[in-house]
């Protein structure tokens, strides 16, 4: 911390002595810990807050008090910086390794989604580029390169993974497969409007896009993307829907059966990736894309970290959609349960076509979420088969212990929905607060 | 620490001879805690307007104007120096692009005269929020910020900024004392002050993550 004044240039004629040197003595020693913590931690070493309380017992009561303020500054700077290379409107990317970027699909906080061909295998693909260019690029090549060997190491066929991932031009970029599928969320707003039907040619975005939008369309600006994830926006207009194309549809309102397949291959995929020890940590709607022949495809693991919590303090960051986040998770805890029960709550909006939670406000949302006592599917729709209701109130039990204790139960129990078999969950009835009745 | 101190003070010798190559490499180490700086401290409406990497161009010709008189005004430290300029150089850039509110484009930038409250609030607050909800959730991003400009508002102008110096441009106790030109013990006091403040309001949050266990 302090520098002796015989390392600095013999030669030094201008300046006076240690330049930038701080005095120790005359500083706090709180802060002068805070600030070797600080450092520490900005070095990705990963300092204990217990470890800095038993070294400096004298100070035990203070450390304890601020030094978790200062990681979790630190922590939300980090996550925040991601915000600040605002997307350009357009990228200066024609050309990214070996793949030749044919036009934007997608944008989202993190990033910017292209179509792009990789020349030499002559395939299309998705190439996600993250959207900062950082010269101080070492915290970040870090998380970047650990989600990139996450999501590498799933291989699964309702996962999109990734080929390869890389850096040019202080870009980083996966190479993803390319999926011809729209996210849940396009599809929950479509099966609200109108005739309430997705085709499978409105699936296939890319010829109605393409159509609309050529390549060198002007990209959409940061702030439109800053009202909805990554879009998947096909061009359509409501009119292009007609009866002749009614085997052509992929999902209805009343899909009951559609729904339950959807909901089947992503709690497959969860209960590979939580074998994994991965958890996703951010499923919603858009995180989904269906694609016309309705398989299912989990993306953006980039929130997923390894399930094994690191000893010690918490690493909590909120950071998946909070109308979709289990309530636990405010409580600064997860687990495989938190995956299944933000798939039910996506269930639970297929159904129903809207949301478990309503608050518009911040407070509201989080306090409903916690209380946990949406309305019944069946209340809003009577239609919907009470067992499909039964899995999605299985799932999105407030309490994790009330939940489905993997996503493999679920998955069964989908199955047998599927296969016109009893399910096996029925103590559902016991989570929905109701006046508890006296008489019996 | 004591090689890179050492090359900076050759750097520096060679500046004081009139050296504009060793200038720009003493810029170049600090590029990116400047880029940082502006990045902070852009306002919103230039954001998606003016690239960082171009108010750094900007600030590297004036810094280069002002070589003569490195001797004097970096003589505590390089870093500041440019600090100074770069956050110059910033002011310029809001005066040129929100030219009819000229006057508050100064404020919110200036360092000294504090900025308004609603600038390093915003900022602030923008942080504090990021890991909370994904950034497409514009709407309760905005919900809880006012809730978080509020209590950030409480704080004195100094309180506050010294929060955003130490944390957000990461500058060091020494460093931020010179820009706030106060002693290092004062900007000491001050830091721990800010952050005993904060951690109130984080704790009168409810649901707010990462809150610290109460006692």
């Amino acid at each position: 911390m302090t520098e002796d004044q015989d390392d600095f240039e013999v030669h030094l004629d201008g300046f006076p002595t240690s330049v930038g040197d701080e005095d120790v003595r005359i500083r706090l020693p709180l802060e002068v810990l805070l600030s070797r913590f600080m450092d520490e931690q900005r070095r990705g070493l990963n300092p204990s807050v217990d470890d800095y309380a038993r070294r400096f017992a004298f100070m035990e009561r203070e450390i304890r008090e601020f030094f978790p303020v200062v990681a979790a500054m630190e922590r939300w700077k980090g996550d925040t910086e991601l915000a600040w290379n605002r997307l350009p409107e357009r990228f200066p990317l024609q050309q990214l390794g070996d793949c030749t970027i044919v036009r934007e699909i997608g944008r989202g906080g993190m990033g910017v989604v292209f179509e792009a061909m990789q020349a030499k295998v002559q395939r299309r693909v998705a190439v996600k580029v993250l959207a900062w260019r950082y010269p101080d690029s070492s915290r970040w090549r870090q998380r970047f390169e650990c989600e990139a060997q996450t999501v590498a190491k799933l291989k699964h066929r309702n996962i999109v993974s990734i080929f390869s991932f890389g850096e040019q031009d202080g870009y980083w970029y996966f190479v993803m497969p390319f999926v011809d599928g729209v996210g849940l969320d396009w599809i929950i707003s479509r099966l609200c409007q109108d005739r309430g039907v997705v085709y499978a040619d409105e699936i296939t975005r890319r010829r109605g896009d393409d159509e609309a939008r050529g390549p060198d369309a002007p990209a959409k600006t940061a702030q439109d993307s800053e009202t909805s994830d990554w879009q998947w926006t096909p061009q359509l207009s409501a009119d292009r829907a007609d009866a002749s194309r009614s085997e052509n549809r992929v999902i209805r309102r009343d899909s009951w059966r559609t729904i339950a397949r959807i909901g089947l291959q992503v709690a497959q995929s969860l209960h590979y990736a939580h074998g994994q020890s991965t958890l996703h940590n951010d499923i919603k709607p858009a995180n989904l894309l269906l694609d016309a022949s309705g398989h299912v495809w989990v993306t953006d693991f980039g929130l997923a970290e390894p399930l094994r919590d690191e000893a010690g303090e918490h690493d909590e960051r909120l950071t998946g959609t909070l109308r979709f986040m289990a309530p636990e998770r405010f409580q600064g805890q997860r687990d495989a349960r938190s995956d299944i029960y933000s798939l039910g709550i996506t269930m639970y909006e297929l159904v129903t076509r809207i949301p478990a939670f309503s608050g518009n406000e911040q407070w509201e949302l989080v306090g409903e979420i916690v209380r946990a006592a949406p309305d019944r599917p069946r209340k809003i729709n009577p239609d919907i088969p009470a067992d499909l209701e039964t899995i999605i109130l299985n799932a999105i039990a407030g309490d994790p212990k009330q939940r489905y204790s993997t996503a493999r139960e679920m998955a069964d129990d989908l199955v047998r929905f599927l296969n016109h078999r009893r399910i096996k969950s029925t103590r559902r009835r016991t989570i929905w607060r109701r006046p508890f009745r006296r008489s019996s | 620490m004591s090689q890179e101190n050492s090359d900076t003070a050759v750097l520096v010798n060679r500046v004081l001879r009139g050296d504009e190559q060793a200038l720009a490499e003493l810029f170049a180490g600090y590029r990116h805690r400047l880029w940082r700086m502006v990045n902070f401290r852009m306002h919103h409406q230039l954001q998606g307007r003016v690239d960082a990497d171009d108010v750094l161009q900007e600030a590297w010709l004036n810094a280069v104007a002002r070589i003569d008189r490195f001797l004097v005004d970096a003589s505590r430290s390089c870093f500041v120096w440019f600090r100074m300029i770069v956050s110059q150089t910033l002011i310029d850039i809001h005066r040129r692009h929100l030219g009819t509110q000229k006057r508050d484009a100064t404020r919110e930038i200036s360092i000294h005269g504090g900025w308004s409250a609603s600038s390093t609030s915003m900022s602030l607050s923008f942080f504090l929020l990021g890991h909370l909800t994904s950034p497409s959730n514009a709407a309760l991003r905005v919900e809880l910020s006012q809730q978080l400009d509020a209590a950030l508002t409480s704080l004195s102008d100094i309180d506050r900024e010294v929060l955003a110096l130490r944390h957000f441009e990461e500058l060091s106790n020494s460093e931020a004392a010179q820009v706030l030109d106060i002693t290092e013990q004062g900007a000491s006091m001050r830091y721990l002050r800010a952050l005993s403040r904060l951690k109130n309001v984080m704790e009168a949050i409810p649901g707010f993550p990462d809150r610290p266990q109460s006692r």
